[in-house]
């Protein structure tokens, strides 16, 4: 499977650039639990790290066309264990979304991320068209909704909407008119009134307040916008030092080794290192795009594609929630947040693209 | 069945590939225009505003801590220590390493040998607190089990013994009034300029010397800046700030072994007694009884402690010594025999003779010597303590002149010894110049001593009625009424104690006893002039001396032994 000539077809930058920004999440990590009774997750992100590399080495060993013809038996697989989880799930932070297995918490949802990701690339190469036909358009939502419905039923509603970006790439990469798309992008901004009105819960109102308006609650919930954005403000152009963030290390910054990740950074790396880690991710998404251009045929182009835009979907998010610049969601930042699940499949994810890059010519 | 997804390999159409690649290019420069947006923030964030939020964070863990200053000792007139400070300890519980709380509970209720529900209520106090605080469980735990609870550090890892520094009042309920106690300040105390300063919870003075010396005591407080995590708790301290300076030691007048005696010879009785130096005013003892132990108040669990004290029928936080009235008694004799000399009315070769009684106004009133003194002169009367003879002369100079001197004796008045809360003497013979004289003006000295309506400290009951002075005073004041009172005098401890009759000056180096005494709420009258200071006044016109207990504020350095033990133990304290 894994041909010797393969070794000189991998892509070097990306896996630099992935490599490294794992290296700079398990620093980061360490620093987030060094001295708490959570010090031991530092080793933990370790493990699974080793794990993701094999993920990856899998993703990329098996051809993914094999993988696409036994998607839908992935995508199967996960659909069942997610309604398996609405069940029997483990409850953790109220969200009934983690499968024991022995000493280790998985998030099913995370893995179910590349199994609709496999299974929509594959139904897109197979139903081509020459612009996205409503057949089509329903197959798409439908792939992804299924997991989606699940998941938000959980509740993780974070883990949800990580699936968005999956429908807009494969529609707009489908073909989807421009016409179509100005009108599906005006129908969420005249709706969100209604929304607000009838169907958003208190608390997501309370985030979206708190994020136009942080300083309006600061102690209850934009206490951790403001106390992330002053992380990040006080890291200045150098930064703290490792293991010197006041903010991290004395705790006022919240969820510092998950959702907070990249602020504990800025601090006590400064804008230089902000500098070097958003590149490193611009270099990842970049050279997806590459690979993607690069693909040999279709089905590496949505695949590529599909895991760039969940990627770049997460770390946008997550570091805009950062900033201040969104409400506060509790999207991890893709390998660098603390989390098994979220690594692994990213991981794996970044495997699959070397693999369309790594088959690209043809034989 | 299945698809060979390898096998279409008529990969993308022209018009696919120019649509991917468009749209592809479109998606990345659409990402790489966020991602830049990103970086501006990024700097703007850092690089421009940098400074803002490093301040920013800076408040967030930096706390300045207020450091208290050792309070200053009391010292009695030999320096020998009344009132000091000791290591106390507290054992403490930190609710951050409770693993199993029934457990814990039930060990400590075992060793500190107090309720479950005790310690469980005590604990639940802490309720509304940051959970890194530790809960003082139990105060002032002796040696012992602290000790105990030491070496189970290991098996007991949320409980702690920690060191505090507590006033230490070494000879109990000794002098208690005057040395006063101390605790956490009021808010109606924080209200006040006198105050101005003070924090909630600081310890301030309450009452007595405590009280009127806080500011020389009290000392100066440090600070010191303190790295704090965001749940508050102290991590780690910065090498800025300024130690506290301790409070400046008080030398007393008072010696204690003269107060120690003057407290035993009281026993339990009810009353006050104080002795002055009559060439200095300096007060060498004073005594109110009942007492109480002021380091009651020092503790914090002492609620019913307090209730106790404060509920008491004998009301033992009165300080007779100078809260009380009292009829001064044979005292007012010396009085009168002033006012006769100075005045010119009589000379000391005047001579009376007494037949045991005389009548006034119609009514028999008797002298203590039955069958009377026979012809006495004056100093001979003061002696002897002739009732008969003073009836006479007071009837001889008239109120008015009496009223005069008694006044310019400084009955009525306060002496502005240094305690809080001193009370004038009432001055009733002014009230007789402008009326009722005569009438029921006894002739022990013209004094009414009777009828009285009270007025202070205590609510007047309708039911009171006015009693003889002469018994009030002679059964309860320690020094107020001997001589003139009659035979019950002798009941009186000062009567006893030998040293503290108020009618018999001389016995102790000449000054008598301080018999601005022992109002009680049995007797509802109070006798009019304060104590005895003739024997002052006689040489005051030169010195003036003015009653004091404190002679000497000094430095803490005083007694470096007794600090340095507390200091050295504050340091090892966290």
């Amino acid at each position: 499977m894994l041909e010797r000539r393969s070794i000189h077809n991998l892509d070097w930058l990306l896996t630099f650039s992935v490599l490294s920004l794992c290296v700079v999440g398990l620093g980061m990590v360490y620093s987030a639990t060094a001295g708490s009774p959570l010090a031991p997750l530092a080793t933990k992100q370790l493990v699974y790290f080793g794990v993701g590399l094999m993920g990856l080495l899998l993703a990329l060993a098996i051809d993914y066309h094999t993988l696409a013809s036994l998607s839908y038996l992935f995508y199967a697989a996960s659909l069942i264990l997610l309604v398996y989880l609405l069940f029997f799930g483990r409850a953790i932070a109220n969200t009934r979304g983690w499968l024991e297995l022995g000493p280790v918490n998985l998030q099913p949802a995370e893995m179910t991320k590349l199994t609709t990701l496999l299974a929509l690339s594959a139904f897109l190469s197979r139903h081509r068209s020459a612009s996205l036909t409503p057949s089509n358009m329903g197959g798409i939502v439908l792939i992804v909704a299924a997991p989606v419905i699940l998941i938000a039923r959980q509740p993780d509603l974070g883990t949800a909407i990580t699936f968005v970006p999956l429908v807009a790439v494969a529609a707009f990469l489908g073909g989807m008119r421009l016409r179509t798309i100005l009108i599906l992008i005006m129908i969420p901004i005249l709706a969100f009134p209604i929304l607000w009105k009838h169907y958003l819960k208190d608390y997501q109102k309370t985030r979206v307040v708190t994020f136009l308006n942080p300083a309006q609650d600061p102690k209850g919930a934009g206490y951790q916008v403001l106390q992330s954005r002053i992380a990040v403000g006080s890291g200045g152009l150098t930064g703290k030092g490792f293991l010197e963030g006041t903010q991290g290390q004395l705790k006022f910054l919240p969820a510092q080794h998950t959702d907070f990740i990249f602020a504990l950074m800025a601090e006590e790396r400064g804008f230089l290192g902000s500098l070097v880690v958003l590149s490193l991710y611009f270099v990842v998404i970049y050279r997806c795009i590459a690979i993607a251009r690069a693909a040999r045929d279709i089905l590496g182009v949505y695949l590529a594609m599909g895991v760039m835009a969940l990627f770049a979907c997460q770390v946008l998010i997550n570091i805009g929630v950062v900033l201040g610049l969104m409400p506060t969601t509790g999207v991890p930042l893709p390998l660098m947040s603390y989390g098994g699940s979220s690594l692994i499949t990213t991981l794996a994810g970044m495997g699959l693209v070397l693999n369309v890059w790594m088959r690209r010519l043809v034989n | 069945m299945a698809w060979d997804y390898r096998s279409s390999k008529d990969f993308k159409d022209y018009y696919e590939e120019r649509r991917l690649q468009r749209r592809i290019g479109f998606i990345f420069v659409l990402l790489a225009g966020l991602f830049l947006s990103y970086l501006f923030n990024l700097w703007y964030l850092q690089v421009v505003n940098g400074e803002n939020y490093r301040r920013l964070a800076d408040n967030n863990r930096l706390r300045q801590v207020v450091e208290n200053p050792l309070r200053g000792v009391i010292l009695d007139r030999q320096g020998r220590p009344i009132v000091r400070n000791r290591i106390a300890f507290n054992v403490l519980l930190d609710r951050e390493k409770i693993t199993r709380l029934d457990e814990t509970v039930r060990t400590l209720s075992q060793i500190l040998k107090l309720p479950e529900a005790t310690v469980k209520e005590r604990i639940a106090r802490y309720r509304n607190r940051p959970t890194f605080e530790p809960v003082i469980v139990k105060e002032d735990v002796d040696l012992a089990e602290a000790a105990y609870l030491e070496s189970r550090r290991l098996e007991l890892p949320e409980v702690s013994v920690a060191i505090e520094p507590k006033r230490s009042y070494e000879d109990g309920d000794l002098a208690a009034h005057a040395l006063g106690y101390v605790g956490e300040i009021s808010e109606s105390q924080l209200g006040k300029p006198h105050y101005a300063g003070y924090q909630l919870g600081d310890v301030v003075g309450k009452a007595g010397l405590e009280s009127f010396y806080d500011a020389d005591l009290t000392g100066e407080k440090g600070w010191k800046q303190v790295i704090v995590n965001s749940l508050g708790r102290e991590i780690r301290e910065l090498p800025v700030g300024k130690r506290p300076v301790p409070g400046n030691a008080l030398h007393l007048t008072l010696d204690l072994d003269l107060q120690e005696e003057l407290e035993r010879a009281f026993e339990d009785k009810t009353g006050s007694a104080v002795f002055l130096d009559p060439d200095t005013g300096e007060v060498l003892a004073i005594v109110s009884k009942p007492s109480f132990d002021p380091n009651v108040f020092a503790r914090r669990f002492s609620a019913e402690d307090w209730r106790a004290l404060i509920n008491s029928e004998a009301h033992p936080l009165q300080d007779r010594a100078i809260q009380s009235k009292f009829a001064p008694g044979s005292v007012f004799k010396i009085v009168l025999a002033i006012a006769a000399l100075e005045s010119g009315k009589a000379s000391p070769s005047r001579t009376d003779f007494c037949p045991g009684y005389t009548v006034i106004y119609g009514r028999k009133f008797l002298c203590h010597q039955e069958g009377g003194h026979g012809t006495i002169a004056m100093v001979e009367a003061i002696k002897k303590s002739c009732n008969v003879y003073f009836y006479h002369l007071g009837k001889d100079l008239g109120i008015e002149l009496i009223s005069q001197w008694a006044h310019r004796l400084g009955f009525g008045q306060r002496t502005g010894v240094d305690l809080m809360h001193e009370e004038a003497g009432r001055d009733h013979l002014g009230r007789h110049r402008t009326g009722s004289a005569g009438g029921d003006s006894h002739a022990d000295g013209g004094f009414c001593l009777a009828h009285r309506e009270r007025r202070h400290l205590l609510p007047a009951s309708p039911s009171e009625k006015p009693r003889d002075p002469r018994r009030s005073g002679g059964r309860y004041s320690a020094a107020g009424g001997r001589g003139s009172s009659g035979p019950e005098a002798r009941h009186a401890p000062g009567g006893k104690a030998g040293y503290v009759g108020g009618g018999e000056p001389g016995r102790y180096r000449d000054q008598g006893c301080h018999p601005r005494a022992g109002r009680l709420r049995q007797d509802r009258h109070r006798a009019g002039g304060q104590g005895f200071r003739g024997g002052q006044e006689r040489e005051t016109r030169r010195v003036h001396p003015r009653q004091c207990l404190v002679h000497r504020v000094r430095a803490a350095r005083a007694s470096p032994h007794r600090l340095r033990s507390i200091r050295g133990a504050r340091g090892s304290w966290r």
